[in-house]
């Protein structure tokens, strides 16, 4: 991994930049993002073959400021397409296997005496970085996976008093494994709610899977990737992605959607304000992606799914019936209507 | 397509002939077939020819017209040809052709013999079948239509064979015909196909194309399974349809008034015809006669199924008409008749015919019925007549008939009737000894107003338990009205009950008098029967009471001895329809005949304005109302909103709820969670949307995406207004593809409409709330 330490920012940094959300997007920002988008989605696909949608997704949820929960079986990719965004962007990775033995100021950092300065200095931990890699973070035991969640929401870390600052951007990319539960402590729903949106790769289409077999064979081709951008301009990119226009159109039917899960008698527990706020913020990035200034309902349409499914607790009837989260939320877009409905 | 369009001018070609084939029954030889083949399959040549060598339709038909009537006329008037083209003799010589056609149909009953003229005409009457018919299936590629000439072709044969033709006639020349519109409608399909798949090569397309070609098969057979049903339902359900198509009813004049010839043909239906109201004049006469006696133009005895038929030759005819009674029996009239609008063969004259004069015209004298026939129309003729003014007293011992003058048919009761008609017939002559009494019985019966009544109105056939349709006799017992048809026929048959032969006879009656001359109209046109008395042949008696009706004829009158007089037992029911032209002949004093019926405009509009009429007025408007009030208040509710727009979303947003819920009525639902974009795809492929309307659609639907998720303000008007014809022009495409039935329910059923007055109760609660 290239893994290089540059400092830690412990100064506050940027907070929003003036007029980001009065003025909306001008046709610069949505050039830059699609310049941008377009660099990075090329470089993905170049290692990631036939997930198209996938990297859309973790595109989205990088430019939409979030964090990104990859939810699948072993091998078809998860740690491939974290690792592939981390190296297409110049900017500080790190990566955490997560172990039942790691401990949070592994992942916070520690605070250890300087024999020679005889004081207590700062060493940060793993999560002092740009992209933070969390392997198999189902691994960890609560304690730890608190911590690394805490960290996520507020983008600081305090320890022995003194809070730092991370760096921006900052997305976690975690990967959980949903079949191997023995020695797990799966994230409860509080903390699942802290990722964006969660995404399962799914197997290869035969054809790409051919295809892999060939590439993948002789070398991998995360070797030939370089960096196609930078943290900067990522920031600049999150700060245009939040001035995309969101009409009062749309953010009634994202209320609307929401309000309907939590009434919904198939969910016991339904989506919370944050899903509905990192909601609009997705698909602000995805308008965005689509070259578009302002979100429709399509883009909340299509971020649905991901967005909520990991957050929602089904009821014992869904359950039973064995449905699966995804498949009420599919079920909520339909029934919900698409303002303005009003007759 | 080349092949395509030689199979459909083969087909064309064969269906022509298929349809002609029936007229074979028409005539003693088959040898017409022949040239009529050649020049079928000339105009199909043409026709090929012409439409590779030019591409304007009319020139092919053209061309078709003028070679194919050089050739016949070459063929059968070549004699008069200078320099290989027609002369003035060429026309003369076609028109003696004719002539002779003309002269052999109206002389000889089918089968007719052939001769030069008749195989011209045919020739000639194929020639414009083939070419039209070859015109619409080829030249103008809708073989839909040329199912109207074959049909007009196989009618031809149809109305003058006497005989019920073989189902094979029809069957032939319909599936060719069939054939003819599934090659074409094939080779269409197939343009469609290629047209797409030019685009996008795809496998998919040829599966797409065999789904879509299948999905059309299928309901093409339903429609034709359903086309069965109902062709095979409805004479089950109408029976005693006329089996005449185009000149049912007597004294029909062709064009409905004014100028214009009248045809009899040879059927009475009894439950339709002779209710003619046409006030346009048949002839006009003058008469020696001090009474005058209505005029005959054919006598019948053959009823079958509720009809009366003129019955083709059947059985051992005799040679000439039996002697009349000696001159001293008997008194001669002569009656003049003009302006005579009568079709060949018939003529009116009064019964009995001793002869005729008419200008180098040649006629003859059925020999049963004493009908004359002439071999073309005449407008003027000479006919003296006899009137043979039996008394009662004479007719009573005339004795039991016997005279090889009648037939079986004179007394012969149809089965389903007779049991009916026999214990009728028994109870109207109790207690009367001879003939004429009886049937003076069985007249005065009939004319009892009080028992029967006058009305050309027959009301609603009655049914029996089986749910069958009465026979007419049967049912005009029952119903006990009717008009001179059906009092006649009741009469006819119950004097046959009675060993009595009788006939019907069909003409005019006397008319008005209009000036010097009498006048007839095509509505004086009157059925009345003839009975048969020894020693006096066929007697005219009148069992028709009341209006439009005559008078009984002195011998037909109890108690009088002799001698003309006033007629019948005074049944005078008054005119109550008074567009009838009462024709109650006052036969003794012909100066106080009738005034002329002439109503003034005001009398017209004060006929009209009737409570009856007004009320029926009313109802249509209501009706018509209730019928668009969905319509109305959709059109309403729709201008509510535009006006009640404040903003341009609102109009925008108005404009697209309008094309939602038109779409919705075409059967293009929009669930609730689709969004526009997904809308859109749905309203292009279900609307089948060609590429100008589904961009139309993209059109609207981005400048609705506009108005709703991105700034207000920049939706521009330009984009409004464009939406809202665009808007229109996607309403009309879409409904354009949708099935007929499914648009008039969108007219008449618009949700838009229908849900103002669902949702009415519910407003006007929460309003009082």
């Amino acid at each position: 991994m290239t893994t290089t330490d540059t400092g830690i920012e412990t100064t506050a940094t940027s907070g929003p930049p003036p007029g980001a959300s009065a003025d909306g997007a001008t046709g610069a920002d949505l050039v830059l993002i699609h310049e941008v988008a377009d660099r990075l989605i090329g470089a993905m696909t170049s290692v990631i073959e036939g997930k198209a949608d996938v990297v859309r997704t973790t595109v989205t949820v990088l430019f939409a400021g979030g964090h990104l929960l990859i939810e699948d079986v072993p091998g078809v990719g998860k740690t491939m397409l974290a690792k592939t965004l981390a190296r297409s962007i110049d900017a500080t990775v790190r990566r955490i296997q997560f172990t039942p033995d790691l401990l949070p100021s592994d992942v916070t950092g520690v605070s250890i005496f300087n024999q020679d300065a005889r004081r207590f200095e700062f060493r940060p931990g793993a999560i002092f970085a740009n992209v933070v890699v969390g392997d198999e973070i189902n691994r960890a035991s609560p304690k730890t996976q608190s911590a690394l969640l805490e960290s996520m929401e507020e983008q600081q870390v305090t320890v022995d008093g003194t809070t730092y600052q991370l760096q921006t951007p900052f997305i976690v990319m975690a990967t959980q494994n949903p079949i191997e539960m023995e020695g797990t402590y799966p994230l409860p729903e509080a903390q699942r709610d802290r990722f964006m949106a969660r995404i399962s790769m799914g197997y290869p289409a035969p054809r790409a899977e051919l295809d892999l077999l060939e590439t993948h064979g002789s070398s991998s081709p995360l070797d030939a990737l370089t960096p196609v951008t930078d943290a900067e301009t990522i920031n600049r990119v999150v700060q245009s992605v939040s001035r995309v226009h969101a009409s009062p159109a749309v953010r009634q039917y994202i209320v609307d959607l929401v309000s309907r899960s939590r009434s919904t008698t198939a969910l016991r527990l339904g989506a919370s304000p944050r899903a509905a706020l990192h909601l609009l913020r997705a698909s602000r990035a995805y308008a965005a992606l689509e070259g578009r200034d302002h979100v429709i309902p399509d883009d909340v349409q299509v971020l649905a799914g991901p967005v909520l499914a990991h957050r929602l607790m089904p009821s014992s009837e869904t359950q039973l019936a064995r449905r699966t989260t995804a498949e009420v939320v599919a079920d909520l877009l339909r029934q919900v209507p698409v303002p303005p409905a009003a007759r | 397509m080349t092949r395509r369009r030689w199979r459909i001018t083969l087909l064309a070609a064969l269906a022509t002939i298929g349809a002609i084939y029936p007229a074979t029954t028409l005539f003693a030889d088959n040898s017409w077939l022949g040239p009529v083949t050649f020049i079928v399959a000339l105009v199909a040549g043409l026709g090929l020819a012409g439409r590779g060598l030019t591409r304007s339709r009319g020139l092919v038909v053209l061309a078709q017209v003028l070679v194919t009537g050089y050739v016949v006329l070459a063929r059968w008037t070549g004699d008069s040809f200078t320099l290989f083209l027609p002369t003035p003799a060429t026309l003369e010589a076609a028109n003696l052709l004719g002539l002779q056609a003309l002269d052999t149909v109206t002389r000889y009953s089918v089968p007719a013999p052939l001769n030069d003229g008749i195989t011209f005409c045919l020739v000639i009457a194929v020639a414009v079948v083939a070419i039209a018919v070859d015109a619409m299936a080829a030249t103008w590629r809708s073989p839909a239509a040329a199912g109207l000439p074959l049909l007009t072709a196989y009618l031809i044969t149809t109305m003058n064979s006497n005989d019920v033709l073989a189902l094979r006639y029809f069957v032939v020349p319909v599936l060719l015909w069939l054939v003819m519109l599934h090659t074409t409608a094939r080779a269409q399909f197939g343009q469609w196909g290629t047209a797409n798949s030019a685009d996008h090569s795809d496998i998919d397309e040829a599966a797409h194309d065999r789904d879509a070609l299948r999905s059309f098969t299928a309901g093409a057979l339903k429609l034709g399974a359903a086309g069965v049903m109902v062709a095979l339902i409805v004479p089950a359900v109408i029976p005693h349809f006329p089996p005449r198509y185009l000149t049912e009813g007597l004294g029909r004049s062709g064009d409905g008034g004014g100028e214009g010839s009248v045809g009899f043909n040879d059927t009475l239906d009894l439950s339709r015809s002779l209710n003619n109201q046409d006030q346009s004049p048949v002839l006009t006469y003058t008469t020696t006669a001090f009474t005058r006696a209505p005029l005959r133009v054919l006598a019948t005895s053959y009823y079958s199924r509720g009809q009366w038929l003129v019955a083709s030759s059947t059985g051992t005819r005799p040679e000439s008409p039996p002697p009349l009674p000696s001159l001293d029996r008997r008194r001669d009239y002569v009656i003049t008749v003009s302006d005579n609008t009568l079709a060949a063969p018939r003529i009116a004259a009064p019964y009995p015919v001793v002869a005729v004069a008419m200008e180098g015209t040649p006629w003859s004298i059925d020999p049963v019925t004493r009908d004359v026939r002439v071999g073309r129309a005449v407008s003027s003729y000479r006919v003296t007549y006899a009137d043979l003014a039996p008394s009662p007293p004479q007719l009573r011992e005339a004795g039991a008939p016997d005279s090889p003058d009648i037939t079986d048919d004179d007394l012969s009761i149809p089965d389903s009737s007779r049991e009916l008609v026999q214990r009728w017939s028994d109870e109207v002559t109790r207690g009367q000894g001879n003939e004429l009494d009886k049937a003076i019985a069985i007249q005065d019966h009939l004319r009892d107003t009080s028992r029967y009544t006058y009305s050309l109105d027959l009301g609603e056939p009655r049914r029996d338990a089986q749910g069958r349709i009465l026979e007419p006799i049967q049912n005009f017992y029952e119903t006990r009205r009717g008009y001179c048809v059906q009092f006649a026929t009741a009469m006819i048959m119950m004097a046959r009950a009675q060993g009595i032969p009788a006939r019907m006879a069909i003409g005019f009656l006397p008319g008005q008098l209009s000036g010097e001359r009498y006048v007839v109209r095509a509505s004086d046109a009157h059925a009345w029967p003839e009975l048969y008395f020894q020693g006096y042949g066929w007697l005219r008696f009148e069992p028709t009471p009341g209006a439009r009706a005559g008078t009984p004829p002195p011998y037909a009158v109890l108690g009088s001895d002799s001698g003309p007089t006033q007629g019948g037992r005074g049944v005078t029911e008054s005119a109550s329809r008074s567009a009838t032209s009462v024709a109650r002949t006052t036969a003794a004093a012909p100066t106080v005949a009738p005034v002329p019926q002439q109503r003034g405009v005001l009398d017209r509009i004060g006929a009209f304005l009737t409570v009856r009429n007004l009320a029926v007025a009313v109802a249509v408007v209501v009706g018509l109302l209730a019928a668009f009030s969905m319509p109305i208040t959709a059109w309403l509710v729709r201008l509510r909103r535009r006006r009640a727009a404040v903003t341009q979303q609102d109009l925008i947003e108005a404009e697209w709820d309008d094309l939602t819920s038109h779409l919705g009525d075409l059967g293009i639902l929009a669930p609730d969670g689709v969004t526009l974009r997904q809308l859109r795809e749905r309203y292009v492929g279900e609307g089948h949307l060609d590429e100008e309307h589904a961009t139309a659609m993209r059109r609207v639907t981005a400048t609705l995406e506009k108005s709703r998720y991105d700034r207000p303000e920049r939706t521009t008007q330009q984009e409004a207004s464009r939406l809202h014809d665009d808007i229109r022009s996607i309403r009309r495409q879409v409904g354009r593809t949708r099935a007929w039935p499914t648009r008039v329910r969108s007219f008449f059923w618009p949700a838009a409409g229908v849900s103002f007055w669902r949702s009415l109760p519910q407003r006007l609660l929460s309003r009082r709330r």
